[in-house]
């Protein structure tokens, strides 16, 4: 069987299978792999154009606070939220966010697992910290997806035009402006890629 | 006739190698000492390899032809971003270096795109200092045979390129050897035919020396470079605090003295040989591109009139 996972079409056979191969390990080396399900690429250097399109794999939660500590209100009389963490690997990220909301003096650590943070509004705050987002996946991931783009795409091509959806990248880059018979392309491949998966654009 | 060659061994005794090829007339062009291992170049009297070969047994050394010794090559990029670098183009500097050249990798400041690529006079001047340049290209035949060769304009030293497709030099303008099968390589070259292709790049740049050699032949330089280097060696101090690794690099009809122009080149210029001429009259010294470095450019038999 033959692998449809990265397809790249070129009017240069030779340079379409190695665009296949740098692809490959671009994708590899920034760890997308299991992020980008499927690619269509297309490339004519004579035009010159690159369009790349890329599937996403969807269900990348982002990391709410809820999700690895237990939250109290302080004891009697005192204006505090009590955070009790399960986990300590979001440790950096939260004291960030925390010293950004209220200030460095008002954030104290005393026990490694336990973080008080002092505040006049502790009765609405504590839900709302409840909520916050301490690791914001979808965030890294599409950075990384643009690294990727920026790495495959080839270096003159400096104009570009793209989407970046939960379901979808897709780039078109030229070093000339983008036309829009190539934007028809783009779309046309993302709409035949989105059908082929069972999914409506 | 000189016969270059490179010494791999350990570190105990390797002076007995040195002092062995020096007895000889011959040159260390280079001496490499990476904790217990050396790695010498040099240049060794053809009819006594063979006592250079003796020794190397003794002392449980490797000895191999190192073809482009004494050369300096220039791979060029269309910029230094992680499209080209660091594979292939290092890889492929890495397998010159092996045999024994000098690499510089140049990478031009606006050498990417195919209507928008362009080379400045400083860089082709810069290119020009070198013997060969070897210009590492892309995936894409449309790229190379009517984009790229650009590039090529005013550089007047031969020219091989790199690139994936198979493609007849022919149809490259301006280019004298097409080398296919490199092309822009995201992981380390490693595999087979990636291996072969760069192997083959080595074959035609030693190929294209000594064609440059057999034109030397026709009509000499008036003192070997090697020579002028031990003489510069001997008589400049100030070329033995310069920590570059090769303070003096040999080119097929000159060296590049990694000291200041301005500062040093009438030392240099006034550095005298035994049979009475001083290297002004058998050289042009000229301020080179690189950093301010010295460029010595030997004249030929029919320029001077005579050989030393």
């Amino acid at each position: 069987m033959e692998d449809d996972t990265i397809i790249v079409e070129s009017p240069e056979e030779v340079g379409a299978d190695i665009y296949r191969r740098v692809i490959i390990d671009v994708l590899s080396d920034l760890a997308l792999g299991r992020v980008i399900l499927k690619v269509r690429a297309f490339v004519d250097v004579t035009e010159p154009v690159f369009i790349f399109l890329g599937l996403r794999k969807k269900g990348l939660a982002s990391v709410k606070l809820s999700d690895f500590a237990d939250l109290e209100i302080g004891g009697y009389g005192k204006a505090e939220v009590l955070i009790f963490l399960n986990k300590e690997a979001y440790i950096p990220q939260l004291l960030t966010k925390l010293w950004e909301r209220y200030g460095r003096g008002n954030i104290v650590q005393d026990e490694r697992t336990t973080i008080v943070v002092e505040t006049p509004d502790y009765m609405t705050e504590v839900d709302l910290l409840g909520d916050m987002v301490i690791d914001e996946k979808v965030q890294e991931i599409n950075d990384r997806i643009v690294d990727a783009m920026l790495r495959i795409i080839p270096e003159g091509f400096r104009v570009r035009y793209h989407q970046l959806t939960d379901e979808y990248i897709l780039f078109v880059a030229s070093e000339d402006p983008i036309k829009q018979d190539w934007k028809d392309r783009a779309v046309s491949m993302r709409d035949s890629l989105l059908h082929e998966v069972g999914l409506n654009a | 006739m000189l016969e270059p060659m490179m010494y791999e061994g350990g570190v105990y005794q390797h002076n007995l190698i040195e002092e062995l090829v020096e007895d000889l007339g011959g040159y260390i062009l280079q001496k490499n000492i990476m904790q217990t291992e050396v790695v010498i170049i040099m240049l060794v009297p053809i009819k006594d390899t063979g006592l250079v070969e003796d020794m190397t047994k003794k002392l449980l050394g490797v000895l191999t032809r190192a073809p482009l010794s004494g050369t300096e090559i220039a791979v060029v990029a269309p910029t230094l971003a992680y499209h080209h670098l660091p594979h292939p183009d290092c890889d492929i500097a890495e397998f010159l270096r092996r045999k024994g050249a000098k690499t510089n990798m140049v990478g031009l400041a606006r050498g990417v795109g195919a209507r928008t690529c362009q080379i400045s006079a400083h860089e082709r001047e810069l290119i020009n200092e070198h013997d060969v340049a070897v210009y590492v290209f892309g995936n894409f035949k449309h790229c190379i045979t009517d984009s790229k060769p650009k590039l090529f304009e005013g550089i007047d030293i031969p020219i091989v390129v790199t690139g994936a497709p198979e493609i007849d030099v022919a149809d490259i303008p301006n280019a004298d050897v097409y080398v296919s099968n490199i092309g822009r390589i995201a992981h380390r070259l490693r595999k087979g035919e990636e291996m072969f292709a760069m192997d083959r790049v080595v074959d035609v740049v030693g190929e294209i020396f000594d064609k440059e050699r057999e034109e030397i032949g026709k009509d000499l330089l008036s003192v070997m470079p090697p020579r002028v280097k031990k003489e510069i060696e001997d008589q400049v101090s100030a070329i033995n605090e310069v920590l570059s690794p090769l303070p003096i690099t040999l080119r097929l009809r000159g060296l590049k003295v990694k000291l200041d122009y301005d500062e040093f080149h009438e030392q240099v210029s006034e550095v005298s040989f035994v049979e009475g001429v001083k290297l002004k009259d058998i050289a042009d010294v000229r301020r080179s591109n690189m950093k301010n470095f010295i460029l010595v450019d030997i004249k030929t038999k029919s320029e001077t009139g005579f050989l030393i």
